[in-house]
């Protein structure tokens, strides 16, 4: 009789202590810890990582260039193709004007090559949380994404035109341009000075026979020694003829091509060979951006930064309350439910439930999800599923042993199957509002599991022995 | 009687998937203001400000919506967009922040800017390949779990159980013009979840209906 009295006092203080455990997790996960540092208090605990359309983005304009071209209209406004003197364009009654090139070239087939090119070299610098926005009027696009390290890199990149050219030295002919590019790859070489970094441009079918022809023509002249006798030194630098590579308008290399390239493909070196991984590694950053902006083509438009501001996230801290407070709420409903429905064990159900949102709180800040307005209403979605586990836990109250658990969690985890399955399949997916819910979940899933395993069932089974 | 209920709920909810049909095809979605294409003015303060302040002046001048933000890390720049600000109105804001903060902000220097709209499409587009791929496992283990209530059964009640959950959720967003915005999503892939955790709750108690039988 005694023993028995020792034991429920016992288990007494164990379900106080684990109260108030649970309140003190609780008080941690909503509030965090504040400690005093040169005279303020401040949270030590770890800061939510917000995304963009929580704590705000970059906003990029850049706008097409103008390119104002001089033309002679009839007074009808037709353009003129003729080449005339000032007193012929007056003779006739025709006027001169400036017209902008960039505005003619405004048509929707352009801005939708600009918008695939935009979105291919996004995904490419791996931006996964961004909205693109393009003026049809006048062709500006306004990019809002994540403000991070390579924020900067992205908007000096993403707006490149891209163009690729190789001209004759001499005459400028266009050889080959962007259209003769299949892809583009950084490599690497590995030599006795260091590490080589590289681009290496895959030409289309048509881009390999170009460049077999190319570099046959624009061969390195050898001279050999009967050559030398006979020629002077002026005439064979006449007799070479050169390419010249051109990114951008920026000329990259003016060579001629020491053998015939039959495989189609040109490499080009990025930077100088390095013992440094810092500096490697910035040849292959640097190479990298290039191979995406040369790889996706040429934009059709010139353009300039008109715009690039940090601007604050539209949902305020006073939304973010209401969302909480809608929780808050309907967390509270839940557990006023658990308590008609269970009595006693729907309240320690209830504590333990306020237990676990305190610890989810705790585990998102140190998990580095990054936290959206999806992570959000995921945060939500995983208090509703924790309720639901909370009544199947209850639902089998008996002794709680470890058949009846099972059976429990084996009734709930295949009921939430689907949505297990939806929480690893998102965690997966490259765009962030969609990672950022399915990390939540998974985290969600994972705690409620462990979570009701270590602190409520034996909280309702103490209580069961009480 | 149970039968007369469900009648009615399908009666129910056709009607609204119908009305949001209707309204959907001839009025469209309400959009938000952060994704219609409209004007915007920034007003940089130099200091401190109060959000509401601005609101509050933003609001009486402008007839529609506004959406206020403000700008760069120091956060003494505000941007005003609503759909439409005219020289008059921009300058009368100016005037009344002006006079709220004792400032000096010349109108001239305040440009009157578009902003060019977001396409839906685009917003929704990255959702469609990860919904596709989530969707097309979460039937396969549907169809391989609950087999025995007939693969074929399982699949069409589970896509319409979806997709009726879809359909309902952008009808009352259509009809009762709630804007889609930031929290469209998220309360589509809520919709999306309960749907599922409805359809696995109905076969998980219909399955074992079918084990209790073949025990007996």
């Amino acid at each position: 009789m005694k023993e028995k009295q020792n034991k429920k006092s016992w288990n007494g203080i164990k379900i106080f202590t684990i109260i108030l455990a649970v309140i003190l997790v609780s008080m941690i996960g909503f509030f965090g810890i504040y400690v005093k540092k040169q005279n303020r208090m401040e949270n030590v605990m770890k800061e939510y990582n917000l995304a963009m359309d929580l704590k705000g983005g970059r906003v990029v304009t850049v706008k097409p260039v103008e390119k104002k071209e001089e033309v002679i209209k009839d007074k009808e406004g037709n353009i003129i193709n003729e080449q005339l003197t000032d007193e012929q364009i007056n003779e006739k009654g025709y006027v001169k004007e400036n017209v902008d090139k960039t505005l003619e070239n405004l048509t929707n087939e352009n801005l939708e090559k600009t918008k695939k090119i935009i979105v291919k070299r996004l995904k490419e610098m791996n931006v996964s949380n961004y909205i693109l926005k393009l003026n049809d009027k006048t062709g500006e696009i306004t990019l809002e994404l994540e403000e991070d390290a390579n924020t900067d890199e992205i908007i000096s990149n993403f707006w490149s035109l891209g163009k690729f050219e190789i001209l004759d030295s001499q005459t400028k002919e266009v050889l080959m341009n962007n259209k003769d590019i299949n892809k583009v790859d950084v490599m690497y070489n590995n030599g006795e000075a260091g590490t080589n970094v590289y681009m290496d441009i895959v030409l289309t079918k048509e881009g390999k026979e170009k460049l077999k022809n190319i570099s046959s023509t624009y061969k390195t002249v050898k001279e050999n020694e009967e050559n030398k006798e006979n020629k002077a030194e002026e005439e064979t630098k006449d007799e070479q003829k050169k390419i010249t590579m051109k990114i951008d308008g920026q000329e990259i290399m003016t060579t001629s091509f020491d053998e015939v390239i039959e495989i189609g493909r040109l490499q080009l070196s990025v930077g100088n060979s390095s013992k440094s991984n810092k500096e490697v590694n910035e040849y292959t950053k640097r190479a990298g951006r290039m191979a995406t902006i040369l790889e996706n083509g040429e934009l059709p438009f010139e353009y300039e930064i008109s715009e690039n501001e940090f601007v604050k996230s539209e949902i305020e801290t006073k939304d973010i309350y209401a969302i909480i407070l809608v929780f808050a709420a309907v967390s509270l409903v839940f557990i006023v439910v658990l308590i008609v429905k269970y009595k006693k064990l729907g309240a320690l159900a209830g504590v333990s439930y306020i237990g676990l949102a305190g610890l989810f709180l705790i585990v998102l800040r140190y998990t580095n999800v990054i936290v959206t307005i999806n992570g959000i209403f995921a945060i939500g979605l995983v208090l509703l599923l924790n309720y639901i586990l909370l009544n199947e836990l209850l639902k089998q109250r008996e002794n709680m042993d470890l058949k009846e658990v099972w059976d429990s969690y084996k009734k709930y985890f295949l009921t939430i199957m689907p949505v297990s399955i939806m929480a690893i399949v998102c965690s997966f997916i490259n765009w962030l509002p969609i990672s950022s819910f399915g990390m939540t979940m998974f985290w969600g899933i994972v705690l409620i599991a462990i979570y009701n395993l270590g602190v409520t069932v034996p909280l309702l089974k103490m209580k069961n022995q009480k | 009687m149970k039968e007369q209920k469900s009648k009615i709920a399908i009666f129910i909810v056709s009607l609204i998937i119908l009305i949001g049909i209707i309204i959907i095809a001839t009025v469209g979605f309400r959009v938000s203001l952060k994704y219609q294409e409209s004007k915007k003015i920034e007003v940089n303060l130099g200091k401190k400000f109060e959000l509401e302040d601005i609101k509050k002046i933003a609001q009486k001048e402008l007839d529609s919506k506004v959406l206020i933000q403000k700008v760069e890390i120091y956060e003494d720049a505000v941007s005003i967009i609503s759909k439409e600000i005219n020289e008059e109105q921009k300058n009368e804001i100016i005037n009344k922040i002006n006079e709220k903060y004792e400032l000096k902000v010349e109108k001239d220097n305040i440009k009157i800017e578009e902003v060019p709209h977001a396409r839906l499409g685009d917003l929704v587009r990255p959702y469609v390949t990860p919904v596709i791929v989530m969707t097309i496992i979460i039937l396969i283990y549907m169809i391989s779990r609950y087999y025995k209530l007939n693969s074929g059964v399982v699949l069409a009640k589970t896509i319409l159980a979806v997709g009726i959950g879809q359909a309902l959720l952008f009808s009352i967003l259509a009809i009762v013009r709630i804007e889609i915005g930031k929290m469209t999503v998220p309360i589509a892939i809520i919709v999306y979840i309960l749907s599922l955790i409805y359809c696995t709750k109905m076969f998980e108690e219909e399955l074992e209906e079918i084990k209790k039988l073949e025990e007996k």
